[in-house]
Parts: structure tokens; C-alpha cells; sequence
């Protein structure tokens, strides 16, 4: 899942280092995500994992950081 | 001397041939541009159905070179406003919004089939497409080819990304009343509804003659969607850049020049063959719109051509008062300032969330005449020679900004008030010095920017009293080479004013406080309306030098805690607005010259 995750992060995150850089905890709007590519890093994970964020998720936080979106990929897909 | 052209009489025009209009309802004109062949002879007639909110702000350009490109192959191409968007007639927060929409799209496809040019085809982006699809989507074909230019599944899912874009950036919350905030706009809960029921994969019609569907490259889209469009008259083809096109901020948005091949070239082969026809544009459509008042008054909006280069803009006039004396007196309108509104960085004249547009008519029914302009290589002006277009900082803004002012008011220059935001407050500061106009609204101006220097083949024309002139007083030219500039401009941002002081000290030529203060003392009455962020960094500390300024009454400041910086955030907005109109009514609105 972290491959995948990272893999999308790195054609659509817009980040100007290499992702494999970006540690799991660190904080990817702080590390260059702007807010455009984050929804296109959302749409990504959607389609590569065929599923939809439910509202609630529809949020920075969910997207914050590597961790992040692997815990809330957990919570619809399971592991 | 050379006198600049002034207004060109027969309305706005753009090369090659190309030509702004109205139409539609009288009472709900709807405004669009007509690009024919420069022969004035077509083969076919090609619509082109704008997207929504910031998607169509970024797609603006793109469409402008779709059209031209479109009118070199051979085709007549009407793009336009959806009614309560850009400057057709109504407001976004209407009812029935969707229903205005797709009412809008039949009455241009309306328009283009009155040209009687054989093939009618519609190209549609995004929205635009999802929209055209509701139209064309059940019963028989009714046009001949379209192409569906990376659509949306359905209007779901495009208020669910733009919804989810304005969170991520503004950390908001969802509204509790089913209404959606977006970037610049808000969805009534009816229009969230309207919208939501709009779905691709719900028709059972064949569309058109010839479908073009354009998919994102490596995106799997909608399945339900894929299905409905894998009919075997449709094409379907992965396209690149629509990323760069529709997911960034408007001022690095890029014209997917591949993807505009691919649809020009598609629907040029089905009219290789085709007669031609010719097309008198002059007499399609209205050259203007004239709309009467609640109180009576009628005001009248004008396309214009302006200055040498026939930069793009309209006027909204106030032509009379109404019979039981409502809208303004007509004697002090012709004494009142013309307020002039230019670009917010790359975004047209339209203004930040069609902001332009609505203050426009509201301040024309207080007497004022407005014009909303283009300065060159942005929004619908033309390009000048040797330089990209859409430059957010153009090295010809100044020079734009006085061919536009002496061509509206060569009489008298200084009888206008300059409204701005972002580079388009900082041209207003500089121009409005440079002229000491009655007055300047500056929204959140950057300060610290130097313009770049003009190009070397943009010599000004020495014939013109408009010559060029350069912004400077920004950062110094050390600061701007330091490798890690753009990292602590970042850094800077959060610096409290005490810092900022020490900052436009040591890395700014001349201060922001110095700079409005330099306005200030040529007689010109300033607003400036900033942020939390921008309006600490425009004092820097400089409390002493901003009490001398409003010690002079004609300095005002107003800081709006949240404002956005480039007004998408509808409440703050509406603040900005109601200072703006206060202010401007207010100072300007009798005929006293000097306030």
C-alpha cells in the first residue's frame, strides 16, 4: 500500500523533492502539496484503489501526510 | 504628438476576426464572442460550452485559442457566458441556477444552427461537457459531432472536487444547510441538488452523429460513465495536461496546445469536403445590453475597443433615470469619475469571482460609468508583439493602463478611480500616481514585486504620450538573487510587523508605507483593502507613517481578518465589497473634483 501511495504522490503531488525523501509522519502541504494537487493525489487513490472518500474524509487531515492516508486507506479497505 | 485611438465605435473586436456580442432574451442577454474565418466564409458551426467556477477561470485562455484555432480551420465558433456567469445577464445566487444553464447552452446552440453552416458540433470541458451531454444526451442526435473534453461523471462529482479543493485549502468545514463552498462560489442547496442530478451515464441517446471523448492519460474515470460512452460511434482518447490546465492556481493554468490539436483536427475532418458559406458577424447578435433598473433606470453595457492595440473591455453606463426619478441624476453623472477595474493577476476582467461584473452595475445605478478591461495578452485583449500572453506581472501593464485611460478619458485623465487587486492594485497605485487620479482601491496590492523589464523589441512608441514607465521600488535586486528567495519569502509571511519593519528596511527599495504615501501626496484618494498577513505586512511597523497618511484624508485602510487573497471566500468578500462601495459612493459619488 505505502508503494502505491508513494507512487501517487510522486506523479501528482507536485512536490518539489523527491518523495522518497518525505519520511511518514512529515507533513506534506508543509513539504509542497498545494491544495490542487492534493485533490488530484485524492482522485488518484480513488481510482487506483477503487473506492470514494466519504465526506467526512474530505478533509486536510486525511491527506496530511503518508501516514495519514494510509490510515484512512485502512479504514475503508482494510489492510 | 500622436494621439491614441479612442474608443473604436463598432464594439470590441479580436484578430483574426472575431467579434463580442449579446444575445439571447433581451431582458436576459447573454454575452459571448463569434471567432469566423478570416475569409468570413465557414464550413461548419462549433459551440463551445464553458466549465464552472475556478475550472472556467482557468479554462478562459483555452478556450480563446480553441476558438481561434477553430476559426483558422474553416469553422464559425460562438464561446460564451452562462447566464449569472461572466458578463452575461443574472447573479450566481439566482434560482433555478442549473435550469439557467443548460437554457443557456440551447439558446447559443440556438445561434450557431441560425448561421445555417451545415454541421453543428459542440465542444464542451469539464462541466461544460457534463452540461452539453444533459442536452444532447436522450432522443435523437440533435447535433452533428461533440466532443467531451475531460467531463465530468456528473455534477457530483465535479462539487465534490471543487468542494474538496476549498477545504484542503482553507481548512472549511461543510455548510449544515446542503449548500457547497467552492473556490469563489457558492452552491445553493436547490443548485447542489440540480447539479447532482446531472449524470453522463444517465442518457440513452446517441449524442451526436460523432462523439469525441478526451480521457485523462492514466485515469480510469467513472465506470458507469466509461460504459455509457463506449458507443460505437464515439472515439475515445487519452489525453496529457489537463492537470496543468484545471488543477492549479489560474496563474499557472497552461493551454494543453496537443489536446486543442487533437479536437481541431477531429472536427476539421468532417468538414474537409463541406461548402463554405459566408458569415456577416456584424449582424449576428447585439453589439450591446441594455438593462432597466428595479427603480427604473437604464443602464447600458458596451463592448469596447480600446487604444492602439484595441485592448478588450465593456463599459456600463447609466443611460437615464427612470420616470418616477429612480437611479441616479442625470446631471451628476456626467461629472462623476469613470471607475476603471483591471485584471486580478491572470484573471479577466470579470474581476475575482465575477466581483468586477456585479459592483459595475451596482455603482452604475449610483450614476457611475465603469469599465472593465484587459490589459494585453490577458482575458480577451490582444497580445503584444513579441510577448507569451498571460503574464501575471506584464512589463506593459502601465503602458496598457494609460492607452486605456487616455482613450476613455482623453479630455480629462485624472477623473477616474482605479480599482485593483493583487499586480492589477499595484498598477492602479503606480498609474494612479503617475496621473493623479481622483482615487485608488487597492486591494491586497503586492508591494515588493518589481515588474520584469520590458522586452527589448517593445521599444514604447515614441509617438504615443503614453510611454512606457517601469514599477520599481520592490525587492532589492539581491534579495530577488538569493538561491533560496521563494523559501523565505515563504518564511517571511509569518513574521510579525516588528520584523517587517527591519524587513522593507533592509531587503525592500522603497517600503510599502513609503509607496502609498508617495500616492497619497499626488492628491490621490487611496483605499486599501488587505488581509490579516498582507495588511501587517503593508504597515511593516510604519504606525507613524500611516497615522501622517490618514491625517491627510485621503488615506483608508481596512484590514479584513480572513480575507483571501484573491477574494475566492465569499463571506470576506462581501465585506470588501460593501467598504468598496461605501468608499466610492461615498467620496466620489457628487461632483465635487477634489474630495
Amino acid at each position: 500500500m505505502d508503494e502505491k501511495i508513494r507512487s501517487i504522490l510522486t506523479e501528482h503531488g507536485r512536490f518539489p523533492m523527491d518523495v522518497a525523501d518525505i519520511g511518514d509522519e512529515e507533513d506534506l502541504f508543509e513539504a509542497g502539496m498545494t491544495s490542487h494537487a492534493s485533490v488530484n493525489v485524492m482522485l488518484a487513490l480513488e481510482d487506483e484503489f477503487d473506492l470514494e472518500f466519504p465526506e467526512i474524509m474530505l478533509r486536510k487531515s486525511t491527506f496530511e501526510s503518508v501516514a495519514a492516508i494510509r490510515a484512512a486507506l485502512v479504514e475503508l479497505i482494510g489492510t | 504628438m500622436k494621439p491614441v485611438d479612442q474608443i473604436a465605435p463598432e464594439g470590441a473586436r479580436l484578430a483574426p476576426r472575431a467579434r463580442a456580442l449579446w444575445f439571447g432574451p433581451v431582458d436576459r442577454p447573454l454575452f459571448g464572442w463569434l471567432h469566423v474565418p478570416e475569409d468570413g466564409r465557414a464550413r461548419g458551426g462549433v459551440l463551445l460550452t464553458p466549465t464552472l467556477g475556478i475550472e472556467e477561470v482557468n479554462a478562459r485562455y483555452a478556450y480563446r485559442r480553441i476558438a481561434d484555432r477553430l476559426a483558422e480551420s474553416g469553422f464559425a465558433v460562438l464561446r460564451f457566458d452562462y447566464e449569472g456567469t461572466g458578463d452575461s445577464a443574472g447573479d450566481g445566487d439566482e434560482p433555478g441556477r442549473v435550469g439557467a444553464w443548460l437554457g443557456s447552452i440551447r439558446t447559443a446552440l440556438e445561434l450557431v444552427r441560425s448561421l445555417e453552416l451545415g454541421r453543428t458540433s459542440v465542444v464542451g470541458l469539464r462541466m461544460g461537457a457534463t452540461l452539453a451531454a444533459e442536452i444532447v444526451g436522450s432522443g435523437p442526435a440533435v447535433i452533428d459531432d461533440l466532443v467531451l473534453w475531460d467531463p465530468c461523471a456528473s455534477g457530483r462529482s465535479f462539487l465534490r472536487e471543487q468542494s474538496a479543493l476549498w477545504k484542503f485549502a482553507r481548512g472549511a468545514e461543510s455548510a449544515s444547510d446542503g449548500s457547497i463552498e467552492t473556490p469563489g462560489l457558492v452552491y445553493s442547496k436547490d443548485t447542489v441538488t440540480d447539479l447532482s442530478e446531472c449524470v453522463i451515464a444517465s442518457g440513452r441517446g446517441q449524442m451526436a452523429e460523432r462523439v469525441l471523448v478526451l480521457m485523462r492519460a492514466g485515469r480510469a474515470g467513472d465506470r458507469r460513465m466509461n460504459e455509457r460512452l463506449a458507443m460505437p460511434h464515439a472515439v475515445r482518447r487519452d489525453i496529457e495536461g489537463q492537470e496543468e490546465l484545471v488543477h492549479v492556481q489560474p496563474d499557472a493554468a497552461k493551454v494543453p496546445d496537443e489536446t486543442v490539436t487533437i479536437i481541431v483536427e477531429w472536427l476539421a475532418d468532417a468538414v474537409a469536403s463541406a461548402p463554405t458559406r459566408s458569415i456577416d458577424a456584424d449582424v449576428v447578435g447585439r453589439s450591446c445590453a441594455v438593462r432597466v433598473t428595479s427603480d427604473g433606470a437604464t443602464i447600458e453595457e458596451r463592448s469596447v475597443s480600446l487604444g492602439p492595440l484595441g485592448l478588450f473591455g465593456i463599459m456600463t453606463t447609466p443611460l437615464a433615470c427612470g420616470e418616477d426619478g429612480g437611479g441616479a441624476d442625470a446631471a451628476m453623472v456626467g461629472q462623476l469619475p469613470t471607475v476603471f477595474f483591471s485584471n486580478a493577476g491572470v484573471i479577466d476582467h470579470v474581476g475575482p469571482a465575477r466581483l468586477w461584473v456585479q459592483l459595475s452595475r451596482l455603482w452604475a445605478e449610483a450614476g457611475f460609468r465603469s469599465l472593465r478591461f484587459d490589459l494585453s495578452g490577458l482575458g480577451d485583449s490582444p497580445v503584444r508583439a513579441g510577448h507569451p500572453g498571460l503574464e501575471v506581472l506584464s512589463p506593459d501593464g502601465l503602458e496598457d493602463m494609460a492607452e486605456v485611460l487616455h482613450a476613455v478619458l482623453a479630455g480629462d485623465p485624472t477623473n477616474a478611480v482605479l480599482v485593483g487587486l493583487c499586480s492589477g492594485a499595484l498598477y492602479a497605485l503606480e498609474e494612479g500616481m503617475a496621473r493623479a487620479v481622483r482615487g485608488v482601491c487597492a486591494i491586497n496590492p503586492i508591494l515588493t514585486l518589481n515588474l520584469p523589464e520590458p522586452a527589448v523589441d517593445q521599444a514604447s512608441d515614441p509617438g504615443t504620450d503614453v510611454g512606457r514607465r517601469e514599477v520599481t521600488g520592490g525587492m532589492k535586486g539581491w534579495v530577488r538573487k538569493m538561491p533560496a528567495y521563494d523559501l523565505i519569502n515563504r518564511v517571511v509571511q509569518r513574521l510579525p510587523s516588528s520584523a517587517w519593519w527591519i524587513i522593507n528596511r533592509v531587503a525592500v527599495e522603497t517600503p510599502p508605507a513609503q509607496r502609498l504615501g508617495q500616492v497619497v501626496d499626488a492628491q490621490v484618494n487611496v483605499l486599501v483593502i488587505a488581509g490579516t498577513d498582507e495588511g501587517r505586512w503593508l504597515r511593516g511597523g510604519e504606525s507613524r507613517t500611516f497615522r501622517r497618511l490618514e491625517d491627510t484624508g485621503r488615506f483608508r485602510m481596512e484590514v479584513i481578518p480572513g480575507l483571501e487573497h484573491t477574494l475566492f471566500e465569499w463571506r470576506t468578500r462581501e465585506i470588501a465589497a460593501a467598504i468598496l462601495t461605501e468608499h466610492v459612493i461615498g467620496k466620489f459619488g457628487s461632483s465635487s473634483r477634489r474630495d
